[in-house]
């Protein structure tokens, strides 16, 4: 069951936070946990969701590792390498591998570019086409890939529609031809159908040129689709790692079952009894300690607000962080 | 009993810059029944939010009525003076936005907002007797500590905090009619649920419409759908009969594209070809670009709406034999 | 807050304290000195060096800087050069005018200014704007001796309704006759003031307001049955008036030195003029203590422009996030 599988990302206990502005003369510092001690394995080839709400820390977590912004404690490998903050390695040649397609297709393509010459752009940055003529020709090729019509390459964002936009800056993405490939929130903004288009398009592609996905979202219908193992992330810290049908199951993380319960489905049927959780998404400032859960998880206990979970392997490559999951080899 | 809200054969359209007219929606109909709550949906430009915002008469400058009725209580809501309509907002039809972080105003109070809505319909209360209201609403909503809630500012309020707010603002005067514009879509999945559980439990005997273009949040509230494309509804009815036996290629292809939490990893089903805009459209059917049963008469004559059960309504020339009306 | 305030006070004393001192060099760095200009071809050298000595303009550039500082710290400003009166005293005697003068322009450019504003963006793109936005470039474009003079000439010369200059009309008098004297002498400044910064006003609040109409919780208030006045006035406007409110107090704290024409067309007793009169005599201490006193003034005025703003927008007051 287990082929061999090459790991292409290492992250170690990674952390990211920030300052909180002091407003009052005598406050302490006040820290936003952001992201706290995520560690996990990416290997080549495969598509890793990762799902959370607001405050969950999963686009900070991509910007993290790409180096957008600087870590606070922890380490990324990439291919064997460090490369935390890209310091001491190659960073050009670390971002014409790993690229990123962003959320808002109206806010992410500079409105005064020609779209052609944006996708141009990274091309010649990184020496993958070395003259204009080169790097119209290579453009215009990728855009028949993407499923614009090369004659497009003239035109300014504001002509193209929505899904269209957001082909574009696939087309940016794939521009110098990457190995890795993260999609913050890529198809949030869509429409259902033209969603659909795209996500055939990411599947597509991956067999293509295979390519490896990070695919962050909130939708979890969405993420399990495309997705082969899911990371659930909540509050900054990751709750479960699990392969996509293995999150249905009931050894679950409460949080992926309170997920699962609240995504409304299209259908007539009857559902079972919803799990409602009380209360708002708590600010990750300044947490408090035992698990981050806690304040909403229906099954807490005095041991939850005190000591914090660790991971349980309660399955193939199926891991919970909760007091209450069970072992492959208890019971 | 009579339906709380007719549209009837509703037209209406925009004015560009150069005074040209451009049609959006094409004699749109559908009931709302007292007690009983409707689903609208539909993708970007298929005109929801403008059927929404024309029962609030809210419709922007560059909107103009080409034709039908909006029969609100058996009286024609198209009709009414601007006095007579300020008279029923927030009192007989209230509507609840998008985007809860911008629909209140930051720099008053949430105590002072949702106490104007009172204080602009029954003048004649007592500041005492608005608060007493006002707290009543918060606490039907599920915000606790109301007295302390009051006196703060909506940017000290998470997002399904202010969605709450939007709805006690909507529900204080007990309208007839409550229209929620995408309500829960800016909201996290958990939120989300929350909300929808709330409205479902303040529906009462009044008539709730909900827009959206998720079909999942639809299914767990509404009983009743239309379906709308290109500014008409191509297709009506209960909620059983749309979901489970949905005849309009649009809705059939819309339904099969979106990938569920129990779907396959199969490539999703997508429709071809792109939602046409106002300036694109023809004068047959407006999905005929890109449905896969297209005939010759679908682009020439825009098909009739067709009773297929007394609970099911579509618009498709495949209902009529697959020929032309004179069939 | 209280961070906020504090950190306020102290860039506000460090702007002040930066500027008086680079005033206090820029003006020694001019050529020419003020003794060259005071002394007549018939005086001795000696005699001139005696003048110099007298006023302390032999000594090394630091040793100037200290003494100033010093004094400065006792609240002593010097004495003027060319007036032989105490800087403090002469300040102060022209302060309260220029106050006044700039209290009624303020008064007079937001009463005017921000409906004015308002109405051009209900009305906007039509016949009403457009004519509000000739009048308003007109305002800022025209040469304020030209209006000033314009203003005297009709209103005092022609029509004899209003005084030709100064604040008040000798003697000095005293009690509400004194008052409304001064009233009538401040209403022709303050209308040419007016009329050439009225444009910020109207054009800060047309904008704004154009922005602030398209906001979401504008289409929520009319949801709720409000009309177009309530929603101007209960729900835009607060929200429209702080980037105005911003630019006007900013713009007043420049003028307090700034009314130089103004004031000398119409012999207004204020600050102004009292610092033209200083550069033409290179009077170091006078210029010194206005520049203090200009520093001064902008630096508060922005600070009560930041309180008044905190006051309109919660957001700010409470640390919004």
């Amino acid at each position: 069951m287990n082929e061999a599988k090459t790991p292409l990302l290492q992250v170690d206990h990674l952390s990211k936070f920030f300052a909180v502005k002091r407003t009052k003369l005598f406050e302490p510092r006040r820290q936003v946990h952001a992201v706290e001690d995520v560690s996990f394995t990416l290997y080549e080839g495969e598509t890793l969701g990762i799902v959370g709400e607001s405050g969950s820390g999963k686009s900070t977590l991509a910007r993290a590792i790409l180096a957008l912004t600087p870590v606070t404690a922890g380490s990324v490998q990439y291919r064997g390498a460090t490369i935390t903050d890209f310091k001491n390695c190659d960073a050009g040649a670390l971002r014409s591998e790993m690229q990123m397609i962003f959320q808002d297709p109206y806010a992410s393509l500079n409105p005064k570019i020609k779209i052609g010459d944006a996708i141009a752009e990274p091309m010649r940055r990184y020496g993958f086409a070395k003259t204009a003529k080169e790097a119209s020709v290579k453009v215009k090729e990728l855009l028949q890939t993407i499923g614009l019509q090369p004659e497009v390459y003239d035109r300014y964002p504001h002509e193209f529609s929505g899904g269209q936009r957001q082909r574009i800056g696939i087309a940016r993405a794939l521009a110098t031809q990457p190995r890795l490939l993260f999609c913050d929130e890529s198809v949030s903004a869509l429409d259902v159908s033209v969603q659909a288009q795209i996500l055939n398009l990411f599947n597509e592609l991956k067999a293509q040129r295979n390519l490896t996905y990070v695919f962050i979202g909130h939708d979890l219908a969405v993420v399990r689709y495309i997705s082969d193992r899911i990371l659930v992330m909540y509050l900054g810290k990751v709750m479960e790692i699990a392969p996509y049908d293995a999150l249905f199951g009931q050894d679950t993380h409460p949080y992926t079952q309170a997920l699962i319960s609240a995504v409304p489905e299209p259908s007539v049927h009857h559902r079972q009894e919803r799990i409602l959780l009380t209360g708002d998404i708590p600010s990750p400032v300044d947490p408090p300690s035992g698990c981050r859960f806690c304040q909403r998880c229906f099954k807490a206990e005095a041991r939850c607000f005190a000591e914090e979970p660790g991971f349980v392997e309660v399955g193939d490559g199926h891991y919970v962080r909760c007091h209450f999951a069970k072992g492959r080899c208890e019971g | 009993m009579p339906a709380i809200v007719e549209f009837k054969e509703y037209s209406m359209g925009f004015r560009d810059d150069d005074g040209k007219v451009f049609n959006l929606l094409d004699k749109v109909s559908f009931n709302v029944e007292p007690g009983r709550a409707l689903g609208i949906v539909g993708e970007s430009g298929c005109g929801k939010s403008m059927t929404s915002l024309s029962m609030m008469r809210l419709l922007p400058d560059a909107a103009v009525v080409q034709g039908g009725e909006i029969l609100f209580e058996g009286k024609n809501l198209l009709q009414m003076s601007e006095g007579e309509m300020a008279d029923i907002r927030g009192n007989r039809i209230s509507m609840i936005f998008q985007e809860p972080m911008t629909a209140l105003n930051p720099v008053l109070t949430i105590g002072f907002q949702i106490g104007e809505t009172v204080r602009l319909h029954h003048p004649g209360l007592t500041a005492g007797q608005v608060q007493q209201r006002v707290m009543q609403v918060l606490e039907a909503v599920g915000i606790s500590n109301p007295e302390t809630r009051l006196a703060q500012y909506p940017h000290e309020f998470s997002g399904g905090m202010r969605q709450r707010v939007m709805i006690a603002m909507a529900m204080i005067n007990e309208p007839a009619l409550l229209v929620a514009d995408e309500p829960t879509t800016a909201l996290d999945v958990t939120v989300q649920a929350q909300i929808l559980d709330l409205m479902r439990n303040l529906k009462g005997e009044g008539g709730l419409v909900v827009i959206t273009h998720n079909l999942g949040v639809v299914a767990e509230i509404c009983e009743e759908v239309v379906v709308m494309y290109a500014g008409r509804a191509v297709e009506r009815g209960t909620l059983e009969a749309v979901f489970e036996r949905p005849l309009h290629p649009y809705t059939k292809g819309l339904m099969a594209s979106i990938p569920t939490i129990r779907s396959s990893k199969e490539p999703l089903y997508t429709i071809p070809g792109t939602v046409p805009t106002v300036y694109d459209f023809g004068p047959g059917c407006r999905f005929a670009d890109r449905c896969a049963h297209c005939m010759a008469c679908c682009r020439s004559e825009a098909p009739p709406t067709k009773q297929v059960t007394s609970d099911h309504l579509v618009q498709c020339w495949l209902e009529f034999g697959g020929g032309g009306i004179g069939r | 807050m209280s961070r906020y305030l504090i950190r306020r006070v102290v860039r506000g004393l460090l702007t002040i304290f930066i500027s008086v001192s680079l005033t206090f060099f820029i003006v020694r760095a001019m050529p020419s000195d003020p003794v060259s200009l005071m002394v007549s071809p018939q005086m001795t050298p000696a005699a001139q060096q005696a003048m110099i000595e007298s006023y302390g303009l032999n000594q090394p550039l630091l040793v100037q800087y200290g003494k100033f500082l010093l004094q400065l710290f006792q609240g002593n400003l010097g004495t003027s050069f060319s007036k032989h009166i105490p800087v403090t005293q002469y300040l102060l005697e022209r302060l309260p005018w220029t106050l006044m003068l700039l209290a009624a322009v303020m008064v007079l450019v937001l009463a005017i200014g921000i409906p004015v504003g308002v109405l051009a963006a209900r009305k906007r793109g039509k016949l009403a704007d457009r004519i509000i936005s000739v009048l308003v470039t007109l305002g800022i474009s025209v040469f304020i001796p030209f209006i000033s003079f314009l203003l005297l000439y009709v209103f005092a010369f022609r029509l004899k309704i209003l005084p030709t200059g100064g604040a008040y009309t000798p003697p000095r008098g005293a009690g509400l006759a004194y008052w409304l004297d001064v009233g009538k002498h401040l209403i022709l400044p303050a209308v040419a003031l007016t009329i050439t910064n009225l444009a910020n006003a109207v054009m800060y609040t047309r904008n704004s307001m154009i922005e602030v109409l398209h906001e979401d919780y504008i289409r929520t208030a009319y949801s709720k049955g409000n009309d177009t006045k309530r929603v101007i006035r209960v729900h835009a406007l607060k929200n429209a008036m702080i980037p105005t409110v911003t630019v006007i107090g900013l713009q007043i704290g420049t003028m307090v030195g700034g009314a130089v024409v103004t004031e000398t067309v119409f012999s207004w007793p204020g600050v102004g003029r009292l610092i033209y009169d200083a550069v033409n005599a290179l009077d170091y201490p006078v210029l010194q203590g206005a520049f203090l006193l200009l520093a001064v003034a902008v630096v508060v005025m922005n600070f009560l422009t930041d309180l008044a703003v905190a006051w309109l927008d919660p957001r700010i007051r409470l640390g919004g996030q």
